[in-house]
């Protein structure tokens, strides 16, 4: 039993603010304007899709004496900038209040435990809209969330800047693939003007012992690579030199040759870096530009014993222009000075994707050549020695770094909390062209594949919610929902949401296998042809890696018989989850049961259906709670019937996924959350 | 003016849009003596629990007292349309003195009951002492925070 005297405000960020302190407002409506007290819809959640939306809702206002449309106009000056020579208009009223913050917050006019001194926020948006429908001096000003912005398809995934074209590989240790070798700078040219002619090698060594790291599949010329730098070609070519001063760019729109430091693993580092833009593969007119990739020059070297292949090396020389235009090409430093070919600036596609979790090493090139941490790299993992791990993100930091880009407001401390938990699978995403397109929509497969859910709290902000069951509650710590705090409770259960099949499908990317040589056209133990190696099947990617489609499952619950079959399929194709557990390819043990231990969690929760709730809270309770809450179900005081104790008794916990405020009560949306212990996977020590 | 000398001291005091200061006599107070109803307005939000044993309540800073009364033998009906036409279509606060030397009260005239929200009726009196009286049942709100305690009370 409680009782409170409150006041409301409405507050109006001045433009452009992104968040609503005592500094950024610029008016706030109080109790003498406001025409009633606005209730904040909670948010629509759809758990199974990993997604929610929040319907808008109304602030009706009184536009006494004038005063509120005074605050919701400006003065301004009419100017377009995209016409010339048109002087500046005069100064006229404008409406200036679309677009811009607002909240909603109460203050107890009485100091106790009931009625904190603070305002107390319980909404926030962005009008999106305001009218007199009501009647002449009466606004209703709508407010929403900033859904409108993660539509906006900003360029998140803007550069697939992470691998090498040739030789073909990431550029850093990445799932299972290691740091792409790069090719080693043999010859180094002056040509005409500011042009440089540089010559590349990359090939390896047949006999494994002699393997330098370099697969047979890396030093190939794709058709794949051909294709890329033909659709890469500028409209206008331009093989003359430039002058002393002027820069000139190359022939490609995107690919540009990087030589230097960093490229190697050997003691060759030397003090230059830049990314050059290139003129040609071959000669300097159009007719020649590819003739070095379309007739490469191949060295074999066989054994004295039995005339196999003991090694090959393609050369591909490249017509380079100075950077800048005044310095010389720098002179190769000892044997181990590298160089690669890479399209930095060329947007993700399914040809060459942007790769997710890379390590960064360290450094990573920025397209001015400068070291830089990589924007979609992680920190190596120190407990994996130099090689700094395989990469891998955790899903709290690729959203992360997603809403900072898409400058969508979140709850920081929010996600550092989910991402302390190593429970969740680390990701290694490749980003094409269909995830670039919308990114939010994408992070909605993400989170719907590891048992996430976005959620907005009373500020606006974006949260994730952990939708996995949970296991060791200790119910002691949680409030109870009982007949004492809550009214009207209603529950339902709906069969389309009963999940009791999981399958997985998603891609497995893997290094190709090597392919045998065979003898080529030489005379005695060294033969230098003219020819190319066809690729072995499967290398699609410019990022010389093999996409098979693979499928994890299915798994099946105990109540399919019982049912019926209702599968569900997560779409994990840009996921790149990791392998099944019968898989003796090398993945890290701990991380596919924690994959698996996650698709049990989802049949858990859903194999009998999805039991959603609805009820209203007494405030007392609601103003302790906010969305992503779990709260303790009393079913013998609420005379639920709980399938556990097969009667209206016993405790359940619930999960609260939406809440409306009203000022005496919250209208409350919750799901059932498990709460027999969840078997956890454990791995087992094989008997002999 | 047939009632002009059953005048008292009671009167509104106005200051139309526009216009200069208007004092309309009544021809007897608002008087909890008929047709009196007070009460006290306040915006409240009441929940109970499904056990109703357990109650929430919110309520919104500030408040108001309100009556319900009828201003009563008024045989200025221009003067009283005037008056009520201020109040209502034009939000004009009307000071009420219930006599001399009593403090003022300001008050919203919030309807006339019986009327529709575009009307602005008068009725002839029922207890008229002669032709040309008229009343009218309006409902009043103190905007000012203060009770009427002092009306339908008197110390």
């Amino acid at each position: 039993m409680s009782a409170q005297e409150r006041r409301y405000r409405i507050r109006f960020a001045e433009r452009g603010a992104e968040e609503i302190t005592e500094d950024t407002v610029e008016f706030t409506l109080d109790l003498t304007t406001l025409y009633g007290i606005p209730v904040v819809r909670g948010s629509v959640a759809h758990p199974i899709q990993g997604a929610n939306e929040m319907s808008p809702f109304l602030v009706e206002a009184i536009d006494e004496d004038g005063a509120l449309t005074v605050l919701m106009t400006t003065e301004k000056t009419v100017y377009f900038d995209f016409l010339t020579d048109v002087p500046e208009g005069p100064a006229v009223g404008r409406w200036d209040i679309v677009g811009r913050m607002i909240d909603l917050q109460w203050q107890g006019t009485d100091e106790d435990e009931f009625s904190p001194s603070e305002w107390i926020t319980y909404g926030t948006g962005r009008c999106s809209g305001f009218d007199e429908k009501d009647g002449q001096g009466k606004y209703r000003i709508e407010i929403s969330d900033e859904s409108w912005k993660a539509r906006k398809h900003k360029e998140v995934f803007e550069f697939a800047d992470t691998a090498s074209l040739w030789p073909p590989g990431v550029l850093r240790n990445w799932r299972r693939s290691r740091q792409v070798r790069p090719a080693t700078v043999i010859d180094i040219s002056p040509g005409p003007g500011d042009l440089t002619r540089v010559t590349l090698r990359a090939g390896c060594y047949a006999h494994p012992q002699q393997n330098l790291g370099v697969s047979s599949s890396r030093a190939i010329i794709s058709d794949g690579l051909k294709r890329f730098l033909k659709e890469d070609l500028r409209e206008e070519l331009n093989f003359a030199s430039a002058g002393t001063t002027d820069e000139v760019p190359g022939n490609f729109v995107h690919t540009r040759l990087l030589f230097g430091a960093g490229l190697s693993d050997s003691s060759g580092t030397s003090e230059f870096t830049a990314s050059y833009e290139i003129v040609s593969f071959g000669g300097l007119d159009e007719e020649e530009i590819f003739s070095e990739l379309e007739n490469p020059l191949m060295t074999t070297t066989y054994s004295q014993t039995d005339s196999s292949v003991e090694a090959f090396f393609f050369d591909i020389r490249v017509y380079v222009r100075n950077f800048p235009i005044s310095a010389p090409f720098p002179e190769p430093i000892g044997d181990g000075v590298g160089a690669l070919l890479w399209a930095p600036t060329s947007p993700p596609s399914k040809a060459l994707p942007l790769h997710i979790g890379m390590t960064n090493v360290g450094y990573y090139f920025s397209l001015g050549g400068a070291a830089i941490d990589h924007p979609w790299g992680v920190q190596p993992d120190p407990s994996e020695g130099l090689a700094g791990g395989l990469g891998g993100i955790h899903v709290a930091d690729l959203h992360r770094r997603v809403w900072d880009i898409m400058e969508l407001r979140y709850d920081p401390a929010n996600l550092t909390q989910i991402e302390a938990d190593s429970s969740f699978p680390l990701l290694y995403p490749r980003i094409t062209d269909e995830e670039a397109e919308n990114p939010e929509e994408w992070l909605e497969t993400v989170r719907q594949a590891v048992g996430l859910i976005s959620l907005r709290d009373s500020r606006g902000r974006l949260k994730l919610v952990d939708m996995r069951p949970v296991r060791e509650i200790d119910f002691d710590s949680l409030d109870t929902v009982d007949a004492s705090n809550s009214e009207q409770l209603t529950w339902g259960m709906l069969g389309r949401e009963l999940i009791n099949r999981i399958i997985v499908e998603y891609d497995h990317i893997e290094e190709p296998t090597e392919f045998t040589l065979t003898k080529f056209a030489g005379v005695g133990n060294q033969g230098r042809s003219v020819g190319s190696v066809d690729p072995p099947p499967g290398v699609e990617f410019l990022d010389g890696l093999v996409t098979l489609q693979k499928q994890l499952g299915p798994y099946d619950g105990d109540t399919i018989e019982d049912s019926g079959e209702r599968p569900f399929s997560f779409q994990g194709q840009t996921l790149l989850l990791e392998a099944p557990l019968e898989s003796d390819e090398g993945e890290p043990a701990e991380t596919r049961l924690r994959l698996l231990n996650l698709l049990a969690g989802w049949l858990e929760l859903y194999q009998d259906g999805l039991q959603r709730f609805e009820f209203e809270l007494g405030k007392t309770l609601a103003d302790e709670i906010e969305e992503g809450t779990l709260v303790v179900l009393d079913h013998a005081s609420l005379q639920i019937p709980n399938p556990r104790t097969q009667a209206r008794s016993g405790e359940r916990v619930i999960r609260i996924v939406s809440i409306t405020r009203f000022p005496a009560y919250a209208e409350i949306e919750a799901i059932l959350l498990p709460t027999r212990d969840v078997p956890e996977i454990q791995v087992c020590e094989a008997v002999s | 003016m047939a009632t002009e000398n059953l005048k008292g001291t009671a009167r509104f005091e106005y200051t139309p849009v526009d216009g200069s200061p208007i004092t309309h006599l009544l021809g007897t107070p608002l008087s909890p003596i008929r047709e009196f109803v007070p009460s006290r307005l306040k915006q409240r939000f009441d929940w109970w629990a499904v056990n109703k044993t357990n109650r929430e309540i919110v309520t919104i800073e500030g408040g108001a007292e309100e009556v319900v009364c009828t201003i009563r033998v008024d045989n200025d009906p221009v003067g009283l349309k005037a008056l009520l036409q201020a109040a209502l279509e034009d939000g004009v606060t009307v000071d009420y003195y219930p006599s001399t030397g009593a403090d003022v009260i300001p008050f919203q005239v919030v309807e006339i009951l019986g009327g529709a929200d575009d009307e602005i009726p008068l009725t002839q009196d029922r207890g008229r002492f002669g032709g040309g009286e008229y009343e009218v049942p309006v409902r009043l709100r103190r905007i000012d925070g203060g009770t009427l305690d002092a009306i339908y009370r008197p110390a």
